[in-house]
């Protein structure tokens, strides 16, 4: 897919979504989760966005983090979900999927596509 | 650590400060930083954008209410403890310069009182301003320590201590040498 650039507000009403989907999928780190996002579809995620958003689940107890040694370099900051996490995207993507079919079908009537 | 990322990690923590989010969140932020651009080999200003906007952006996401501007922070942010600390540090000040002129040239000092006295009653007051400084920091203190290391990540440089202690301590010692010279 080519390099896509979804609209701002879009992103930012589900990227927390789909960052907890990231890491509920296995424990993982910050470039990891854009790196993931990226080869999903959903565009380059920077850091100065990714970040906030990982503090805010953590800040919510959806995710835990801890520091370990890499290699070389300075460290890298792994996520893990949590239960409560878990459940939180349970529910979230059930509804997001509902919220977006509705959207979809209003959007595919003749008239609207070009 | 290139100088970018020094250059970076620096405004981020006074950005961080100013919107007093706490010490070990403001840890995690500029370690995040720092392992990011190391993995990325990014520009930190290029991945992260600016330190103020970034700052913001991170107190927001802890739902920290919005700063105001370090302008206004200097302007009405004092409180009397801070104004007479302010006020004892520079009646210490000019005490300790007055009554080391008045030794090294053997004159009276400030009202015409002994200059020894004079000197004295400055190193007691700059003494007692310092001593409170120091506990009061130490007891307010919301560190930030390394998530990696626990090593403080913004330590008082050597060189402020040196010219706190140093500048004074030295015009004392000026003085005294200054008297016993020209004995």
């Amino acid at each position: 897919m080519d390099e896509v650039r979804w609209p701002g507000e879009w992103l930012r009403g589900v990227l927390a979504l789909c960052v907890l989907a990231v890491v509920a999928e296995g424990e993982t780190y910050g470039y990891a989760v854009a790196q993931r996002l990226q080869a999903a579809g959903l565009g380059v995620i920077k850091g100065g966005t990714l970040y906030p958003v990982l503090t805010r689940l953590e800040e919510d107890g959806l995710l835990t983090s801890s520091w370990r040694e890499g290699d070389a370099g300075p460290g890298r900051k792994y996520f893990a979900v949590t239960t409560e996490g878990r459940a939180e995207l349970g529910r979230r993507a059930a509804q997001w999927t509902t919220f977006t079919e509705r959207a979809a079908g209003l959007l595919s009537h003749e008239g609207v596509r070009p | 650590m290139t100088a970018d990322l020094k250059d970076y990690r620096g405004e981020l923590l006074l950005a961080l400060r100013l919107r007093d989010v706490p010490g070990p969140r403001i840890a995690e932020a500029l370690a995040e930083v720092e392992s990011h651009v190391a993995e990325t080999g990014e520009d930190p200003l290029e991945a992260f954008g600016p330190p103020r906007a970034y700052a913001d952006q991170l107190a927001d996401s802890l739902g920290l209410p919005p700063g105001g501007s370090l302008r206004r922070a200097l302007l009405t942010g004092w409180t009397w403890r801070e104004v007479a600390v302010g006020l004892g540090a520079f009646a210490g000040t000019s005490l300790l310069v007055d009554g080391s002129v008045g030794v090294a040239t053997r004159e009276p000092a400030v009202l015409g009182l002994p200059a020894v006295l004079v000197l004295l009653a400055g190193v007691a007051l700059l003494v007692a301003v310092g001593t409170y400084l120091v506990r009061r920091t130490t007891r307010d203190a919301d560190p930030v320590l390394d998530p990696r290391t626990g090593q403080d990540m913004a330590p008082l440089p050597l060189w402020s201590k040196v010219v706190l202690v140093g500048l004074p301590a030295s015009l004392l010692l000026a003085a005294v040498a200054v008297r016993l010279l020209t004995a």
